[in-house]
């Protein structure tokens, strides 16, 4: 079944092999942007568990905001897994549909991501199948994460993506520090402010909104 | 794409500002302080450290002796919370102790709250199967009861890590 394992096709230069290993967007290619400001800490490569589907980019805005401080690389990554709906699915169709919502989750990701970009340009995307504390932690391993940082949502009812059992797994289990930041109320004329604060720069252009068109590519 | 031009305030805003390092002052505290100190240096910003001691026991069939104990147990470890900040003070200068007494979790939350704390750094320990049963996981307790961000340190594997961090790059 092809959408479900990692692609294993010829790759042709090596920005085509991160592309297909999922760790860098369609989107334009992530350039390093301004200076960061010289931290003491060692923390550069943060690991952000999103829900491509439910977070939103004021969810983890602290986020982008310490790891700017910071001058970390920040890679969000969706951990999919088929959702229950599909269990009593039968028949080809039933597998042509897990490989379509894969794909347009895979794409909602992106989207996310190239959003994310906009706002901090040290960030890739990466895509992984499979539960999601194996995954966090597997991942982190193999980034070499030095902070896990999980936004957690206000409401309740996007939690189902990391109940709180597996946040205290991954707690106990992960190699670095866990950083949960709760989601703060967002006010989209405060972002920008904040973010641009820490650009020695000029403005900083920001896009409106990032509509996202029912074939979940982004308008 | 849709662009709006932001203009600029001029004035770098701090991801962080103040940080409140939680520790149990058992052997690991010491790393996990340092790890705060190491992260507030990098964020400029106050640290406070920061005991929770458990509530006197309430029985009536207890003689003054053992409050006796129980305010040596207290003393010891108020004196121990000052030393461990003495040494927080070589990474961060203005670093300041508090020691709360009650329930940990919730007291830690709470003092969060009421000094607008911006980040918790908490050490978290392997919990065995009898703490997972019974949510005696200190750190998940403050992560679900406090309303900033959290960092839990798993300081039994980096502390080899800390030790290895140069205080002045």
């Amino acid at each position: 079944m092809g959408p479900l394992t990692q692609r294993q096709v010829p790759i042709p230069d090596p920005l085509r092999a991160e592309l297909n290993r999922g760790e860098i967007s369609p989107g334009r290619n992530p350039d390093h942007g301004p200076p960061a400001i010289p931290s003491e800490s060692q923390i550069h490569r943060i690991l952000v568990p999103v829900d491509a589907i439910h977070t939103n980019l004021s969810d983890f805005s602290p986020i982008l905001l310490m790891a700017r401080w910071l001058g970390a690389t920040v890679t969000l990554l969706h951990c999919y897994v088929a959702p229950p709906s599909f269990d009593f699915a039968v028949g080809d169709a039933a597998l042509a549909d897990v490989s379509l919502h894969c794909r347009r989750v895979r794409t909602r990701l992106y989207a996310l991501a190239t959003a994310t970009r906009n706002l901090y340009s040290n960030c890739i995307g990466r895509f992984a199948f499979g539960c999601p504390s194996v995954q966090i932690i597997r991942q982190s391993r193999q980034l070499k994460a030095d902070l896990i940082a999980i936004p957690l949502p206000l409401d309740l009812t996007r939690w189902c993506w990391l109940p709180e059992e597996l946040l205290d797994e991954l707690v106990r289990k992960a190699d670095c520090p866990v950083l949960c930041v709760p989601a703060q109320k967002f006010r989209p004329e405060e972002l920008p402010t904040s973010i641009e604060d820490l650009t020695p720069g000029g403005p900083v252009k920001l896009p409106a909104t990032l509509a996202v068109s029912k074939n979940g590519r982004a308008a | 794409m849709k662009t709006l031009a932001v203009k600029s305030s001029g004035k770098a805003q701090r991801a962080t500002d103040r940080i409140l390092v939680a520790v149990d002052l058992s052997k690991h505290s010491e790393a996990t302080a340092l790890f705060a100190a190491r992260v507030a240096k990098a964020f400029d910003a106050d640290l406070t450290v920061a005991h929770v001691f458990p509530s006197e026991p309430r029985y009536d069939f207890v003689g003054e002796g053992a409050f006796r104990a129980f305010e040596r147990r207290r003393h010891k470890r108020a004196t121990r919370l000052d030393q461990l900040t003495k040494k927080v003070r070589q990474i961060v200068h203005g670093a300041e102790w508090t020691f709360l007494v009650g329930d940990a979790a919730g007291e830690i939350a709470a003092f969060a709250y009421e000094n607008d704390i911006d980040l918790i750094v908490t050490g978290g320990h392997k919990a065995n199967t009898f703490s997972g049963l019974f949510r005696l996981n200190e750190p998940s307790n403050i992560m679900r009861q406090a309303r900033c961000s959290v960092l839990v340190y798993n300081n039994e594997r980096t502390i080899s890590q800390v030790r290895k961090w140069p205080t002045n790059r």
